[in-house]
């Protein structure tokens, strides 16, 4: 991962309209923004998608970002793009639906995730409602602590605890048994 | 993966007692490690690369596209002019106090030139007058020796007069 220097570098880079940033903000932040995409939609047709459009979004939007933690807004971004997603799809229990249909094959492709545990916390997490699941993974995935998130849902901070706290709870138990 | 910079038991120590705090900051740090287990989800290298070149392609089409005012902007420079229009008008159209110290009014001009057309009217009667007496006189027996050519040359030269005076 670059070090806040380094990064500073590559998305002043970028603000130029320089390509190779952009290639390294690919390499940095894909896996982890891929991850998101996937766990909150567990298809990854889908995910590979989204993904694209986050990185095309950047190229749009990169000289809005104002300082402060990249991170934070990058993933702010990647919400957004998944709600629009959402939106798009109308009805998110048809997403959960094609979600579960996915999970359940995914032991037939071992492209994506090659371990039982990944396609056990994928089922998991597919029972947890989709705010919470959603708080979750923003949190795991952009390190985002518990003050942005609830910046970010426009929440209180003790209900964003308490929710994620619930959340993790009822998938360590899941996962344990 | 999760590098959480922020103290989590402290967090919840704001809502509920150490203990539970504790016990709380725990389950989340077991939870943590049990999602590390996601990581294997990973975009293929062709879709990395594919990102890539459409990025690459999407920079290439921005500089080549003309400058494009946002609309907004339109609007707001067309929202200036008009403003401006309307100031314009409006001082220009406004009913006028201001006096032309420079300039003399018509009635003064016309007060002026009639001041001289009387001048020379009263001239010119004055000459008629003159001339009218001296005919009289000549006419009554004042000027006896005058001949009467001088007579006939001065009725001529009033009736030029009276012409001259009636075409002004």
């Amino acid at each position: 991962m670059a070090d806040s220097e380094e990064l500073n570098r590559i998305i002043e880079a970028c603000r130029q309209g320089d390509a190779e940033a952009f290639a390294e903000l690919v390499d940095i932040y894909s896996q982890r923004c891929y991850g998101y995409f996937y766990s909150m939609v567990g298809r990854s047709d889908v995910s590979d998608d989204l993904l694209s459009r986050l990185f095309m979004r950047l190229v749009e939007k990169i000289s809005t970002f104002k300082g402060g933690n990249f991170e934070s807004w990058l993933f702010k971004v990647a919400s957004n793009i998944f709600h629009d997603y959402l939106r798009t799809k109308q009805k998110e229990t048809k997403v959960i639906e094609a979600r579960t249909e996915q999970i359940a094959g995914i032991s037939a492709q071992p492209k994506q995730s090659d371990s039982e545990i990944s396609a056990r916390l994928q089922r998991q997490l597919l029972r947890l409602d989709s705010d919470t699941r959603e708080l979750i993974m923003l949190r795991y995935y952009s390190q985002m602590s518990f003050k942005e998130l609830a910046g970010l849902r426009s929440e209180p901070i003790g209900t964003v605890l308490s929710r994620v706290h619930r959340g993790l709870n009822s998938l360590r138990q899941a996962m344990e048994k | 993966m999760a590098e959480k910079k922020e103290d989590i038991k402290q967090l919840f120590e704001q809502f509920v007692d150490g203990g539970d705090a504790e016990r709380s900051a725990k389950d989340i740090r077991k939870a943590d490690e049990i999602l590390a287990q996601l990581d294997a989800n990973k975009p293929s290298d062709e879709l990395t690369d594919r990102i890539k070149t459409k990025i690459d392609n999407a920079l290439k089409n921005k500089r080549a596209a003309p400058v494009r005012w946002p609309r907004y902007a339109v609007a707001a420079a067309a929202a200036v002019v008009i403003a401006a229009v309307l100031i314009a008008a409006s001082v220009f159209n406004a009913p006028e106090s201001r006096t032309e110290p420079e300039l003399i009014s018509a009635a003064e001009w016309e007060n002026a030139a009639l001041k001289d057309d009387l001048t020379e009217l009263g001239t010119l009667a004055q000459e008629l007058e003159e001339i009218r007496n001296e005919l009289l006189a000549i006419q009554s027996g004042e000027q006896i020796n005058m001949q009467s050519e001088r007579a006939t040359e001065l009725e001529e030269e009033m009736l030029e007069i009276e012409g001259d005076f009636w075409k002004g």
